[in-house]
């Protein structure tokens, strides 16, 4: 008993030791980190977008908070420069009545859009790969009276807006080199209502992307909240070609990105459709690529794997996203990291896209997608279970009839008597109980 | 086996031990749980003394153990109401076998660490294989210690039956609950 006492104890602490245990990062294989997008590109399109000015340090766009004026007051904002901006003539953009949506929330209507940019390579072969961010602001349960002005969503989302703002950047600025190298073309997508269930993205995957669209999206890039702690990369559950690709490109641009650390808080429910459980880099825009069998990746920062099993962004901190604190002057002096960190997501994804075998490598992911459903469905689990039951009420019953076959049970059958002076008392066996009636007062009356 | 034989070790002492070895075996839905909370309302602020390891033990342990409690007590006095016997020396003792069985459900479901894959089955599978197993060694304890060898059918029928029963019952509610609402 101590001996095993004393194994499991050591199993145990074993276990807590290894708890702590982080995912690995990339970024060993180059001596000096690449860099395509500055942090002062961050900067500058963060400020841009927030309306930052001397006197209005967090910007003029509002909380944008989703369905909200303020969110179409953003939308408005990002279609207005990416429409009539002279150095994005070589994108289309999509009139926003095209990309609006409904949504019913607690029994009322609301709308929302999303914006999307859209290069169509000259040289192009039909393919297409997405790059997304959410634009809306996450602050605050869905009730209008819980609005703060002074929110306006700077970490969550508008760092990932920046970002992809400089990618497309990017992408309208060295248009020629691009379409020498690459055969597909690229669409930025701004989604609206992120921070319900991503429902801008769900809705410009099934409503407006065709079936044949969707097949010929090579991979679908989404850029998160960034500043916390570290980067992270997620795509599945299970390895995918298209995240080792990218890690190696990370790897080989001296880029940190991080895998979520083993010991993730597993949280019982459906996020992912058909997949029974859900953690912290699941969440997200790339999920309803994800479900409809697009490779997707995600991008985004925080803190995990630590004590606290929270989806903290950096550690011994309080979380401003979601709260009244996210705004651009806590996120310049809480989340500094927000500029290099989104100077490294646009750098990593624009070096994917010209990295030799990139178009091949996600159809090859597409094509080798594995398909756990099995396990990540409980009907099975819980069906094997009843039939184990009954299975065993069988046994049980088998059991139990051998046994009373082969130690039967014989009652002892005990009888009454009166007890009387004679050759019944005197002779009793242990089948016979007696009963002595005594009448009150003399107990030698009637004797 | 004497310390249970004379119930060397006090019944609140077991009991505390019972809780912590559900808190155990019920660590990661635990965790799980708190980080969902942790996510759901960020107005808290993530406090680390709320959202860690070792709460998510202790809130493990509390509904199984009054589960446990409430099954057992009306189990015991349909036992004993039906064939006699030292019910509250069973009683006692299945204490220790889901101490048990708990301990190894909890260290096994480190696996979901190596791939939260199995999560899902694991969570349902894991629970009832092990505790059957030990439930099946508390019987077989029982039959040697307690109970005389004419009596095994109607203590096996009784005591197993219910345990099916509840397990039954359990499972039923966790597919309604968990698949088809």
């Amino acid at each position: 008993m101590k001996k095993f006492v004393a194994i499991l104890s050591v199993f145990v602490l074993a276990a807590f030791v290894l708890c702590g245990c982080g995912g690995s990062f990339t970024g060993g294989g180059a001596s000096e980190k690449k860099t395509l997008v500055s942090s002062e590109d961050i900067t500058k399109n963060i400020e841009e977008f927030l309306g930052v000015s001397a006197g209005e340090p967090d910007g003029n766009v509002g909380n944008r908070k989703s369905t909200s004026e303020s969110e179409r007051k953003a939308a408005e904002r990002l279609y207005e420069k990416y429409a009539n901006g002279s150095e994005y003539s070589a994108l289309g953009v999509t009139v926003l009545s095209e990309t609006e949506f409904e949504l019913k929330i607690s029994g009322q209507d609301y709308a929302s859009q999303n914006v999307e940019i859209v290069w169509e390579n000259p040289n192009g072969k039909g393919k297409q790969v997405i790059i997304g961010a959410s634009y809306d602001g996450s602050y605050g349960p869905y009730d209008e009276s819980s609005l703060k002005q002074k929110a306006t969503g700077a970490f969550e989302s508008a760092t990932g807006v920046a970002t992809l703002m400089s990618v497309i950047d990017y992408v309208a600025a060295n248009e020629a080199e691009l379409s020498a190298k690459i055969d597909f073309d690229i669409s930025f997508v701004f989604f609206g209502c992120g921070a319900y269930n991503s429902y801008g993205a769900s809705v410009y995957v099934n409503k407006y992307l065709s079936a044949n669209d969707r097949l010929d999206t090579l991979v679908m890039f989404d850029i998160d909240r960034l500043g916390g702690e570290n980067m992270y990369m997620y795509s599945d559950e299970t390895k995918t070609e298209h995240e080792n690709f990218l890690r190696n490109v990370a790897d080989s641009c001296g880029l940190a990105f991080g895998t979520l650390p083993a010991n993730m808080p597993i949280i019982e429910g459906v996020y992912i459709e058909d997949v029974h459980y859900a953690h912290f880099g699941m969440f997200g825009d790339q999920a309803p690529f994800f479900q409809k069998d697009i490779p997707a990746i995600k991008f985004f920062s925080g803190y995990y794997g630590g004590f606290n099993l929270s989806d903290l962004e950096m550690s011994g901190t309080v979380n401003i996203g979601g709260t009244e604190q996210d705004t651009y002057t806590n996120l310049k002096a809480e989340r500094p990291k927000y500029a290099e960190q989104g100077s490294d997501t646009a750098t990593l994804i624009i070096e994917s896209m010209l990295s030799s075998g990139f178009a091949d490598t996600m159809t090859a992911a597409r094509a080798s997608k594995s398909d756990y459903t099995f396990w990540t469905k409980p009907l099975w689990a819980y069906l094997t279970v009843i039939f184990a039951i009954i299975a065993l009420c069988v046994l049980l019953i088998v059991i139990v009839k051998h046994f009373e076959k082969k130690y039967p049970f014989v009652p002892q059958v005990k009888r009454m008597k009166i007890a009387v002076f004679g050759m019944d008392y005197e002779t009793k066996n242990d089948e016979d109980i007696f009963i002595d009636i005594k009448k009150t007062g003399n107990p030698f009356d009637g004797y | 086996m004497d310390f249970i034989d004379k119930k060397k070790i006090n019944k609140y002492v077991v009991i505390l031990l019972l809780f912590l070895s559900f808190g155990f075996a019920q660590w990661q839905p635990s965790r799980g749980m708190l980080a969902y909370m942790s996510y759901t309302y960020p107005e808290l602020g993530q406090p680390a003394w709320i959202f860690n390891d070792i709460v998510a033990i202790l809130l493990g342990g509390i509904i199984p153990l009054i589960v446990y409690e409430v099954v057992t007590a009306f189990a015991a006095r349909f036992v004993a109401a039906k064939n006699g016997g030292a019910s509250d020396e069973m009683k006692y003792a299945l204490r220790f076998f889901f101490i048990a069985a708990n301990l190894i459900i909890g260290a096994v479901k480190f696996v979901y660490y190596v791939s939260p894959l199995v999560t899902v089955w694991g969570n349902i599978i894991i629970d009832f294989v092990i505790t059957t197993a030990f439930f099946c060694l508390y019987l077989w304890y029982c039959a040697r210690r307690y109970v005389p060898n004419t009596r095994w059918g109607a203590m096996l029928l009784s005591v197993g039956g219910t345990y099916l029963i509840v397990e039954a019952i359990l499972t039923v509610f966790g597919l309604v609950t968990g698949v088809l609402l």
